[in-house]
């Protein structure tokens, strides 16, 4: 059974392991202070669980020449120079990418070659086995390159995922992700996302288990004429708590991005939005949409959320916007006069609400249709 | 025998306020077709909608017999699925939700009521197909979401088909006639005319004596003030055309 011995890690590791730990030590964790943290139940980052394991799955179809699609630990068995040159902690990682560093157990690499377009979807299973699970995510997609990337996040415990992704010119990724965790896990994720020039990105979250969970997507538009859309949704129950903090910052020309957020609570369910649009100067022609809309089922139910732009260009087309309402009664009245009774008149209702971040989401039938599902069944639960 | 609907003595209001029918019988047989007209603020929005079940509204006292059952307790989605259909004045838009899609959750919500087996796909659009070339409606309005940028015929149309595809025992239709132009006024009231029969009754609620001239009632009745001042049949209605109901009421 030589595979249950675990092989030594390289020493650059070893060093780039203890190097995020002291860095990890100097930040601390997130506290109330921090402004993209102060609406988060801090609680469950004080007591993270010791010793953890997870079941990685990678799923892909034949893959051509010039696409890699590899956990981590086979790349440390198979090509420890690539990873070396990849694997580092970026300048300004904030303390749980640093913890993450130090502590990863597994995770996966996609790198896509100039040019190369992949029309099958790749898929990454992420099932939590329970204690804290740290795991990464590298993509890497060269010029031209085109890719789906499909995340299932699943299982219980406590997950820190962390994911740094770099679009190279006129590159495409979609991305989709169904975070489905238990109901008392904590499920916290911050993705990183470089673009090049005419690069264009669009992710589509759904936020639909685990007690606590955050999606922080901080996307670079680096390059001029690149876009990004990141669409997401929450549908909570119970006491669960869903943060969403999507982050562009326009530091090129003619970019365009749009950030639309929908959340639907029940129960006494905490909803987070924490938007930010930055635009420095000199990004002229910026074209730029932040809009986050939530329902409440209930009367324990509650939302904070915050919209905010920082524009100091001038030529730009910036807009934004946030509301927080309840199940449109006359809505309800007409579905129930044509025999629908109360529960299938809500469900639908949001289930319609949710489903157009699904449906103008720029994905291939099958994941949208799977992504309709996993909707639709949440929907259900929560009408 | 029973009428199909016998309104007695109905006083309601709007929860917390006051009454605003005061005391309403009216008697409605299967087959028949009663026209309720009166100015505004009489009451009629208030009958159509405490006849509906719609939330928000209170019976106060007096009775609702549908069918020979006292409904005034009964929600909304279950006098639907007995046979009781309300066609708004101002029919809802709803983003997000596509028109066929309802209406077969509401079709099959009606088929599960009445322990038939539910349409599949299939089966459902040989109905649509069926009910559309009655109504003369463009298949385009199902691939839509319910009502959204429909135009106020459009709506009203859509209203109908519905109509068409519930077979209800009672409709009720309120202000039907309303916002539409000639043309579109024709077309609705020639679906209403299709969909007459000897098992359903209609109840049409409006302000105006036009739809009179399309939909031809059996029986007229004026409210006002809360209540039915004056009743006839379809010659009553002749005679409405030239009095008036000012002097009616004014007698209330």
């Amino acid at each position: 059974m030589s595979a249950m011995v675990q092989a030594a890690e390289p020493s650059w590791l070893v060093a780039r392991r203890a190097a995020a730990k002291d860095r990890f030590a100097a930040l601390g964790l997130p506290t109330s202070k921090d402004e993209a943290w102060r609406f988060t139940n801090l609680r469950v980052l004080a007591s993270p669980p010791a010793g953890g394991a997870a079941r990685l799955t990678l799923n892909a179809p034949a893959l051509p020449e010039g696409v890699r699609f590899a956990s981590i630990s086979a790349m440390l068995r198979d090509a420890p120079e690539r990873l070396e040159a990849l694997l580092a902690l970026p300048e300004g990682a904030d303390a749980l990418s640093a913890l993450n560093l130090a502590m990863f157990s597994d995770g996966y690499v996609l790198e896509v070659a100039p040019g190369v377009r992949l029309d099958e979807p790749l898929e990454v299973f992420q099932d939590n086995q329970g204690g804290a699970v740290h795991t990464r995510g590298l993509v890497l997609l060269g010029e031209g390159a085109s890719v789906t990337l499909v995340e299932h996040a699943t299982g219980t415990g406590w997950t820190n995922s962390v994911t740094h992704v770099a679009l190279g010119g006129g590159a495409r990724l979609r991305h989709a992700k169904r975070q489905a965790q238990a109901a008392e896990s904590v499920h916290l994720s911050a993705m990183t996302l470089t673009l090049g020039e005419g690069a264009d990105h669009e992710s589509v979250i759904l936020a639909l288990g685990a007690g606590v969970s955050r999606e922080a997507v901080t996307a670079v538009l680096a390059g001029e004429g690149a876009t990004v859309s990141l669409r997401g949704a929450y549908l909570l129950g119970g006491k669960q708590e869903a943060s969403f903090v999507p982050e562009v910052l326009h530091l090129a020309r003619h970019c365009s991005s749009r950030q639309l957020v929908k959340g639907v609570l029940g129960g006494e369910a905490h909803g987070v939005f924490l938007g930010h649009i930055g635009v420095p100067e000199g990004a002229d022609g910026t074209d730029a949409s932040q809009t986050n809309r939530n329902i409440l089922l209930s009367a324990g139910a509650r939302v904070d959320t915050r919209p905010r732009l920082e524009i100091l260009a001038d030529d730009v087309k910036c807009s934004h916007g946030a509301t927080v309402g309840d199940l449109d009664e006359t809505a309800l009245f007409y579905l129930q006069s044509r025999g629908l009774p109360p529960h299938q008149a809500r469900r639908m209702l949001i289930e319609a609400f949710a489903a157009e971040i699904v449906d103008e989401a720029d994905l291939a039938e099958p994941q949208r249709d799977a992504l309709q599902r996993a909707l639709s069944s949440w929907a259900e639960a929560l009408a | 025998m029973t009428k199909l609907l016998e309104v007695e003595d109905l006083h309601a209001r709007i929860a917390g306020g006051r009454d605003i029918l005061k005391g309403i019988s009216l008697s409605v047989g299967a087959g028949e077709v009663h026209a309720i007209m009166g100015p505004n603020g009489a009451g009629k929005s208030t009958l159509s909608s405490v006849l509906a079940a719609k939330p928000g509204y209170e019976v106060t006292a007096g009775r609702i017999l549908y069918d020979g059952a006292d409904i005034a307790e009964m929600p909304a989605d279950e006098r639907a699925r007995k046979g009781v259909f309300l066609a708004f004045q101002y029919p809802v838009e709803i983003p997000g939700v596509n028109n066929t899609y309802f209406l077969r959750a509401s079709v099959n919500a009606m088929r599960r009521e009445r322990g038939e087996p539910e349409l599949d796909a299939a089966q459902f659009l040989k109905l649509v197909k069926k009910k559309m070339s009655l109504l003369d409606i463009k298949d385009d309005l199902l691939k839509r979401a319910v009502n959204v940028g429909f135009s106020g015929g459009e709506k009203k149309r859509n209203e109908i088909f519905q109509m068409a595809m519930l077979e209800p025992k009672l409709a009720i239709l309120d202000e039907t006639d309303s916002g539409l132009d000639i043309d579109a006024l024709r077309a609705v009231s020639e679906g209403v005319n299709k969909l007459r029969d000897p098992g359903r009754a209609i109840v049409m609620i409006t302000h105006y004596q036009r739809l009179l001239d399309y939909i031809e009632p059996d029986f007229v009745h004026v409210l006002a003030g809360g209540r039915i001042v004056a009743s006839g049949d379809k010659s009553f209605a002749r005679e409405l055309e030239k009095t008036g109901y000012a002097h009616l009421e004014r007698a209330a």
